[in-house]
């Protein structure tokens, strides 16, 4: 059955003002703030081939936008997702062994 | 005419308080899920918004690994989720109170 | 101009369907409104001239997470009454 979504009506309004109070905090900070001009990337970069690059160290062996290696990064999160599907297959195995 | 970084850091600002928001206030657990996802995309719209302003592609390549972690951090969710379930028949957080405290 | 008239219509769109994942009463509903916030930071992307950031946005979140996330809403759900 389709139903359209209605708001909810139990919402605790207290800790909610608490939300409301961080962006206005961070709006203030953010508004009065001046970055400066935009720099912006050079017509007609390399953005997606520059990725790549950057992923394996290689940032600086072609001629590509400026950045960081990320090799080490891209080890740890091949880790992390390996620790990933190794949780999930955990949980969601039955307690009490193997069956 | 390019939109200045200051309206796109305003708008990722916004989202992550609706997402701390979500935290604060609802008692489902996939709900939680969801506004994890939120704060995480507006760190994403971050980065993204500070690699174009510099003209740097150091923010466009980390927030691929925030895509990452995100992605990990779901299918985990998502288990613990279903074995509560399993094990409440409900999916409110503040049912399991055995390891509190 | 165009990119501003953009990035205007598209943050209202993100901000609106984010306040629907944390305000609207159904579980599924929410989903629906993640993917609607997923697909618009996506075109922020776009604006950001993250062409590839922005498929793969779409890829990862909406292809897996949001699907992820149907599934354990469908599984969770409480065969007897009214979800949630």
């Amino acid at each position: 059955m389709t139903t359209k979504p209605e708001l909810s009506k139990n919402i605790d309004v207290l800790p909610g003002l608490a939300a409301l109070a961080l962006f206005a905090a961070m709006a203030v900070a953010i508004l009065s703030a001046n970055f400066g001009p935009i720099q912006g990337f050079e017509a007609g970069a390399a953005i997606t081939r520059s990725i790549g690059y950057a992923l394996f160290n290689l940032e600086r062996a072609a001629p590509v936008v400026t950045s960081e290696g990320f090799l080490m990064p891209f080890l740890a999160v091949a880790f992390v997702l390996d620790a990933a599907l190794g949780a999930a297959v955990m949980l969601a195995r039955r307690e009490g062994g193997e069956e | 005419m390019v939109v200045e970084t200051q309206y796109y850091v305003l708008l990722s600002a916004a989202m992550f308080s609706i997402g701390v928001f979500g935290l604060l206030t609802r008692r489902n657990a996939l709900r939680f899920l969801m506004s994890v996802e939120l704060m995480l995309n507006a760190a994403n719209i971050n980065l993204v918004a500070f690699s174009a302003q510099w003209g740097n592609m150091t923010g466009q390549t980390f927030s691929l690994f925030v895509l990452a972690l995100a992605a990990a951090e779901v299918a985990v969710g998502i288990g613990i989720i279903l074995v509560l379930f399993r094990n409440f028949r409900d999916v409110d957080v503040t049912e399991p109170a055995t390891m509190r405290w | 101009m165009i990119e501003s008239l953009t990035f205007a219509l598209f943050a209202v769109v993100t901000i609106a369907s984010s306040l629907g994942v944390v305000l609207v009463e159904d579980v599924w509903h929410s989903a629906l409104f993640l993917g609607a916030a997923l697909l618009s930071v996506a075109v922020h992307f776009l604006l950001l001239k993250a062409a590839f950031l922005a498929a793969v946005q779409i890829l990862v979140y909406v292809g897996g997470v949001l699907i992820l996330i149907a599934f354990a809403v469908m599984l969770t759900r409480d065969p007897g009454g009214v979800g949630e």
